[in-house]
């Protein structure tokens, strides 16, 4: 991983604000974060935690504002969202290997990815036939490819158990130790300490639609 | 291996995974040729008349139906998200699933028509113009309709939209596909209609990529 | 440009071009219809026939204005995100489809007892036929989203989309025509006489003016219930 990241990786943020279902969601959020920073992004329902990392993933327009990605190139990004992105009706080890191939991860990357998250149990087994901690897990084992500098994690630890809660943690934390960028959106504390955290009811909507 | 053959490997796994999605695309095609005879009658001048017509009618309607699930999948498990959000340029995904749709769509098709055209008692003469012009002529269909796939994505009633969006759009095509096979069925030199459907793909080309990824952000906002 | 794209300054606008526009057309068909239906000459081939002339020519002309003025408004809400144009876009929609169909229409009625039979397909009427089912398209696409933004964006394309299209299916169906009908009398063959062309001007006028009010009217309308929406949006959030 860290011999990708000279020069060093900085995501910039400043006046940050989008709008979602006709609706100006959050508003005027800056912060910067560069090697080695966690930002965990907390917030009640509907504040625009998920807007804000599709934002930052590059899936949403904002609608002011800037977010600049240095040294620009999307490579450096890993998007894990809601919906894992498995094919249900190909394998695990399958599904696995497309994504290392698309991310340009070498061989050996799947393997350490697989021990990582312990998948060896499940590699044969179609995507479709995992419970929704195993499916969780499969998904996220992309992280562990180790091709991105810059992890952007939508509710990580959804249905997974206590010992997988941990086994991502871990993976998180050594990923910012090793100078990589997490940014994560969750409910509930994650078990290594962040460097940054924000919290979207700061960041409300003052602008009012009548105004146009 | 560039992103472009590793995204059409995938789409292409998947689809030999579900076999049943492009046979039974192919067996619609089959069948609604077959319905032809029976509507309007089996006079051979009649059929060998309309049959050019009739083949790609059926083939438009063939290709519009596997584009329903063409980025609807990939949308519903998240995979799309992904995929836009990958190291890949968005219009390269959409033109690696286009490529797919044809793969698994147009070029079956344009197999199956020469037996078709036998059925509909088509002219020997014809069979390599039709294999020509729906080679030339289907990816251009494939093209227009993953901009019409991703425009519909997440839309109600989309089976039906989908059609509405993308047919009127399909009608050059239509008229140039069964103009070269005819023109050269009929004795006639077709080179310059020909010509015109590789124009129409061409123009396809440039555009729809593009055109279908702007629609997919769109969709995914 | 920019100026337009305030909704509440167009909307002060609106209220002052609304009287004027609404006046013009008023005045344009109170001269031109008596002129176009009564005082103008008959054809010499086709007799009084030709009065249809009168509707179906400004229905075709506002069929591909309105067309026109949909792509352009699309294209400015594609790039620019001005509102306003994504609005005037959604309006012209079905006023330039309701031309459309009426251009279809009085060209049946035209044809009956020119050709015999209401329906040619004569390749002028046939690409109004396809634009008739490019607007469908458009209407149907732009309110099928439960996010009305998407379905604003994804009409924004689709009329960008049949912009590029509509000279490829002009193209094709005059040759198509061609091949299929080569020596059909065309309604584009009407010799248009100097007398005729007063009323004609006039009823394009009233047909334009007509346009500029139902568009201004609906845009206004549209503002008005974003406004509503967006207050309840405030409210429950």
């Amino acid at each position: 991983m860290s011999d990708r990241m000279q020069p060093p990786t900085a995501l910039n943020v400043s006046g940050l604000s989008a709008r979602r279902g006709g609706r100006t969601i959050f508003e005027g959020l800056s912060l910067s974060l560069t090697d080695g920073h966690a930002l965990v992004v907390t917030g009640p329902n509907g504040s625009g935690k998920s807007t804000l990392l599709r934002v930052l993933a590059g899936l949403l327009r904002s609608e002011a504002g800037t977010v600049v990605i240095d040294p620009e190139d999307d490579s450096d990004i890993c998007y894990a969202g809601h919906r894992d992105g498995l094919k249900g009706s190909l394998t695990v080890q399958e599904n696995l290997a497309f994504w290392a191939k698309l991310y340009g991860a070498d061989l050996g990357a799947v393997d350490v990815a697989i021990n990582r998250m312990a998948l060896e149990t499940v590699l044969d087994m179609p995507a479709d036939m995992l419970s929704a901690g195993w499916r969780r897990r499969a998904g996220l084992s992309r992280l562990a490819l180790g091709t991105s500098s810059i992890w952007i994690l939508d509710e990580p630890y959804t249905a997974l158990d206590a010992e997988n809660v941990i086994r991502i943690d871990s993976l998180l934390s050594e990923h910012v130790a090793a100078g990589g960028i997490v940014v994560l959106a969750t409910h509930q504390a994650p078990g290594f300490n962040p460097t940054h955290q924000i919290n979207m009811a700061d960041y409300p909507a003052e602008t009012s639609e009548m105004d146009w | 291996m560039s992103a472009f053959f590793i995204l059409i490997g995938r789409d292409l796994q998947l689809s030999i995974r579900h076999r049943a999605d492009t046979i039974m695309v192919a067996g619609f095609f089959a069948i609604t040729v077959i319905l032809f005879p029976f509507g309007i009658g089996p006079e051979p001048g009649v059929l060998e008349r309309v049959g050019a017509g009739i083949l790609w009618v059926t083939a438009l309607l063939a290709s519009l139906l596997s584009l329903d699930h063409l980025f609807s999948d990939d949308e519903q498990d998240g995979a799309l998200d992904l995929l836009l959000t990958a190291p890949v340029a968005p219009t390269t995904v959409v033109a690696a699933k286009i490529a797919a749709h044809w793969l698994t769509t147009g070029l079956p098709l344009t197999l199956l028509a020469p037996i078709l055209g036998v059925a509909l008692q088509m002219p020997s003469e014809s069979t390599v113009p039709m294999i020509t012009a729906l080679l030339i002529g289907t990816p251009t269909l494939s093209l227009i309709g993953a901009v019409g796939a991703a425009l519909t994505l997440g839309a109600r009633r989309r089976g039906i939209l989908l059609p509405l969006v993308i047919l009127p759009l399909y009608i050059p095509i239509l008229i140039f596909g069964v103009g070269a096979i005819d023109t050269s069925g009929m004795g006639f030199e077709a080179g310059g209609l020909f010509a015109v459907l590789g124009g129409f793909l061409l123009i396809a080309l440039a555009l729809c990529p593009w055109a279908a990824a702007v629609s997919l952000r769109v969709a995914t906002e | 440009m920019h100026a337009f794209a305030n909704p509440t300054r167009f909307l002060k606008l609106a209220a002052a071009i609304q009287p004027w526009a609404v006046g013009l057309c008023i005045i344009c068909f109170a001269v031109g219809l008596p002129m176009a239906l009564v005082f103008s000459p008959p054809d010499y081939q086709q007799g009084d026939t030709v009065r249809i002339m009168y509707i179906h020519v400004p229905s075709a002309w506002m069929g591909l204005f309105a067309y026109g003025v949909m792509a352009a408004g699309s294209a400015s809400y594609l790039i620019w995100r001005h509102p306003v144009a994504n609005m005037v876009a959604r309006a012209s929609a079905p006023i330039g489809a309701m031309f459309t169909a009426l251009c279809l229409l009085t060209g049946m009625l035209w044809g009956e007892p020119m050709w015999g039979t209401p329906w040619v397909w004569d390749a002028r009427l046939t690409s109004m036929l396809v634009l008739f089912f490019l607007y469908l398209g458009y209407m149907a696409l732009g309110d099928a989203f439960d996010r009305p933004e998407q379905g604003d964006k994804a009409a924004a394309i689709l009329a960008l989309v049949g912009s590029v299209n509509l000279p490829i299916i002009k193209f094709s169906v005059d040759w198509w025509n061609s091949l299929h009908q080569p020596s059909i009398f065309s309604m584009a063959g009407v010799s248009v006489d100097t007398a005729m062309l007063p009323p004609l001007f006039l009823m394009v006028g009233a047909f334009q003016f007509y346009y500029v009010v139902v568009v201004l009217m609906r845009v206004r309308a549209h503002v008005l219930a974003a406004k509503v929406r967006a207050a309840r949006l405030m409210r429950a959030a």
